[in-house]
C-alpha cells in the first residue's frame, strides 16, 4: 500500500517535470516570436519618428521661407515699392545675403527688381522681387521665395525637390 | 507571488508583446501625427501671411479707389467703392473690400484677404486730409524776416485758444529756416527726414513749440485745374473794374491790371484757370466780395507793384484759394493793401509775401519769404474741418486693426 503511494507520487513528479519541459519549449518560441515582432515594431516606430522629424524640419523651413518673404515684402512695401529699393542696403547687416543672377521666370509684365539668396541655418532661400504698375496710383509687388526640401545632388540635380512661397500685394504710388 | 506565477503561465509573453506593440504603434502614430500637424500648422501660417498681405492689398486699393472718386468729384455716400473676391494676378491670393459710413460720419474700410483656407481681415477708419495740415510747409526754405509773428486761430471755434500748429521744411540742408531777430514762432518746427533740427533751423528768434525731425516723407499732391469753359483771352483792365460772377468762371490766358484796375468777384463761387501770368500795376486789386469766393489756378507768375493785392473782404480764408499748376518755374509776389485772407498751394513756387497788416490762412510753397514785420495766423479749421468738396482733399488711414 505504501509502495503504491510512493510510486504514484513519483509518476506525478515525472509527469509534472515532463510538462514543465514542454512548457519551457513553447516559451522559447514565444520569446523568439516576440523578439521578432518587437523588432519590427520598434523599427517601424523609428520610421514614424523619422518622418515626424522630417515633417517638423520641412515645417520649420516653410515657416522660415514665409517669414523671409514677409520680411522682404514688408521692407519693400515700407518704402512704397520704390524701384530703387536695395535689400542688401536695408537687410544685409542682419542677414547672410548674396545677390543672385536673373531668375528664369516672372509673372507677365512684371519688372524684375532683383534676386537675393538668404541662408538660414544652412538652408538657402532664393528670393526674387518684381513689381508692376497696375494704375497711375497703384503698384503691385511680387515676392517669391524658393528653397530645396532635399539638398541638391550635383550629379543628379533633377532629384532636388524645390518648394516656393509667393506674396503679392499693392502699395500706393 | 500570484503575478510571478501568472507570468510563468503559457502565453504571458505574447500578451506582454501585444501590449508593447500596441503602445509602440500608438507612440509611433502620435509622433507621425505630431509631425503632420506641425507641417499643417506651418502651411496654415504661410497661408495666413499671404492672406494678411491680400487684406493689405485690398485696403490699399480701397483707399486708392476712394481718392479717385474724390478727385473726380464723383464721390457719393450711396455708391461707395466695393469689390468681391478680386484675385491677385492668377495667384491663390484674393481680397474683398467694402467702404461704409458709420453713425459718427466716419468712413470705414473692411478688407478681407484670402489665401487657400486662410482668411484675414483688416478694419480701417479713414479721415480726410487736406492740403494744409501745416501752417507753412515748404520743400526748401522758410525765411522769417525780423519781427515776424507766426501764430494760430480757429475760425470755426472762437473759444479755442489752445492752438496746435506747425511749420517746417522737407529739406535737410543747413539754415533752411532762418529766423530774424524778434521773430516769434508759436508753433512746432520740423525738418526733413534725417535732418538735424539744430542745423536746419536758424538760431535767431523764438520758437515756443518743439523742434523735431519728420519720420516719413510728406507728399505734395498734384493739383489739376478743373475743366472750365475756354475763354481764350486775358482779363485786362486799365482804370476800370471787371466784375465776374459764377458765369464768368473759365480758362483765361492771363490777368493784366493797370492804373487801379480791379477784378471784382461777386454773386457766388468763381473759378478761374489762368494759363499765363497775373500782372498787377500800382493800386490794382482782385476783390472778393462777401458771400463770394475765388478759386484761382495759375500756370504763370504773379507780380505786383505797390499798394496792390488780393482783397478777400469777408475774411474767410476758404473764400480765396490760389493753386500753382504750371509745369515750368513760377514766382509769386503777393502784396496787399491790407490783410491777406486765403490759402496758397504752390509746392514748387517761390513765394514772397508783403502783407501790410497780416496774413491769415496757410501756405505750401518751395521757398516762402515773409518780409519784415509780417504777422501770420494759421487757421486750424483748415486742418480740422476738411470737407469732401475741398480741392486736394484725400482719404488717409486714421487707425486700423486686424484680426
Amino acid at each position: 500500500m505504501k509502495t503504491d503511494v510512493i510510486s504514484s507520487k513519483r509518476e506525478i513528479r515525472i509527469l509534472k517535470s515532463g510538462r514543465r519541459k514542454r512548457a519551457s519549449g513553447v516559451n522559447l518560441i514565444e520569446v523568439m516570436a516576440v523578439t521578432v515582432i518587437l523588432t519590427i515594431t520598434v523599427v517601424g516606430t523609428s520610421g514614424y519618428r523619422y518622418y515626424s522629424s522630417l515633417n517638423a524640419h520641412w515645417a520649420q523651413e516653410q515657416i522660415a521661407a514665409a517669414r523671409v518673404g514677409q520680411l522682404f515684402c514688408g521692407n519693400w512695401a515700407g518704402v512704397e515699392g520704390d524701384e530703387t529699393y536695395d535689400p542688401t542696403e536695408h537687410l544685409d547687416s542682419d542677414l547672410e545675403m548674396e545677390t543672385l543672377a536673373s531668375p528664369d521666370s516672372l509673372p507677365p509684365a512684371f519688372v524684375l527688381l532683383g534676386g537675393y539668396r538668404i541662408t538660414l541655418e544652412g538652408v538657402a532661400y532664393d528670393c526674387v522681387l518684381a513689381w508692376k504698375d497696375v494704375s497711375p496710383e497703384l503698384r503691385a509687388l511680387w515676392v517669391r521665395v524658393e528653397w530645396d526640401l532635399r539638398e541638391k545632388d550635383p550629379s543628379n540635380p533633377d532629384n532636388a525637390l524645390t518648394k516656393s512661397f509667393i506674396i503679392i500685394t499693392y502699395v500706393p504710388r | 507571488m500570484n503575478k510571478r506565477l501568472k507570468s510563468q503561465e503559457t502565453g504571458a509573453a505574447l500578451c506582454l508583446m501585444v501590449v508593447a506593440v500596441i503602445l509602440l504603434t500608438l507612440t509611433g502614430m502620435a509622433l507621425l501625427n505630431l509631425g503632420l500637424q506641425t507641417r499643417i500648422s506651418a502651411i496654415q501660417t504661410a497661408k495666413g501671411i499671404q492672406a494678411r498681405w491680400s487684406a493689405d492689398a485690398g485696403l490699399i486699393k480701397a483707399v486708392v479707389e476712394m481718392n479717385k472718386k474724390l478727385s473726380a468729384k464723383t464721390w457719393s455716400d450711396t455708391s461707395m467703392p466695393a469689390v468681391t473676391n478680386e484675385v491677385l494676378f492668377q495667384s491663390e491670393q484674393s481680397f474683398s473690400y467694402q467702404v461704409d459710413k458709420d453713425g459718427g460720419g466716419n468712413y470705414t474700410v473692411t478688407s478681407t484677404g484670402m489665401a487657400g483656407s486662410a482668411i484675414k481681415r483688416v478694419y480701417a477708419t479713414m479721415r480726410l486730409k487736406g492740403l494744409f495740415d501745416s501752417a507753412i510747409l515748404v520743400k526748401d526754405r522758410i525765411s522769417l524776416m525780423p519781427n515776424t509773428l507766426v501764430s494760430g486761430y480757429n475760425s470755426q471755434d472762437a473759444t479755442d485758444t489752445d492752438f496746435d500748429l506747425k511749420i517746417g521744411t522737407t529739406s535737410t540742408a543747413a539754415g533752411r529756416i532762418p529766423l530774424g531777430p524778434g521773430t516769434v514762432v508759436e508753433a512746432d518746427v520740423f525738418v526733413g527726414v534725417g535732418g538735424n533740427p539744430n542745423t536746419v533751423i536758424g538760431a535767431g528768434g523764438t520758437i515756443t513749440g518743439q523742434k523735431y525731425t519728420l519720420h516719413e516723407e510728406l507728399d505734395f499732391p498734384v493739383i489739376t485745374p478743373p475743366s472750365l469753359p475756354y475763354i481764350g483771352t486775358a482779363l485786362s483792365s486799365t482804370s476800370a473794374t471787371i466784375t465776374l460772377d459764377p458765369t464768368g468762371s473759365g480758362t483765361y490766358t492771363g490777368i493784366s491790371l493797370s492804373q487801379t484796375g480791379i477784378v471784382e468777384i461777386k454773386g457766388g463761387d468763381v473759378v478761374l484757370y489762368i494759363t499765363g501770368n497775373i500782372n498787377m500795376g500800382n493800386g490794382c486789386e482782385v476783390i472778393v466780395r462777401p458771400g463770394s469766393s475765388l478759386t484761382l489756378y495759375v500756370d504763370g507768375n504773379i507780380s505786383a507793384d505797390n499798394s496792390v493785392g488780393f482783397n478777400n473782404q469777408a475774411g474767410n480764408v476758404r473764400d480765396f484759394q490760389l493753386f500753382a499748376t504750371g509745369t515750368s518755374v513760377q514766382l509769386f509776389n503777393m502784396k496787399a493793401k491790407s490783410s491777406i485772407f486765403g490759402t496758397i498751394y504752390a509746392p514748387d513756387v517761390d513765394i514772397t509775401l508783403y502783407p501790410s497788416a497780416e496774413m491769415r490762412g496757410a501756405i505750401v510753397g518751395k521757398n516762402v519769404t515773409f518780409k519784415s514785420g509780417s504777422v501770420f495766423y494759421y487757421d486750424e479749421a483748415l486742418r480740422d474741418n476738411v470737407s469732401i468738396d475741398d480741392v486736394g482733399a484725400r482719404f488717409i488711414v486714421k487707425r486700423w486693426r486686424e484680426e
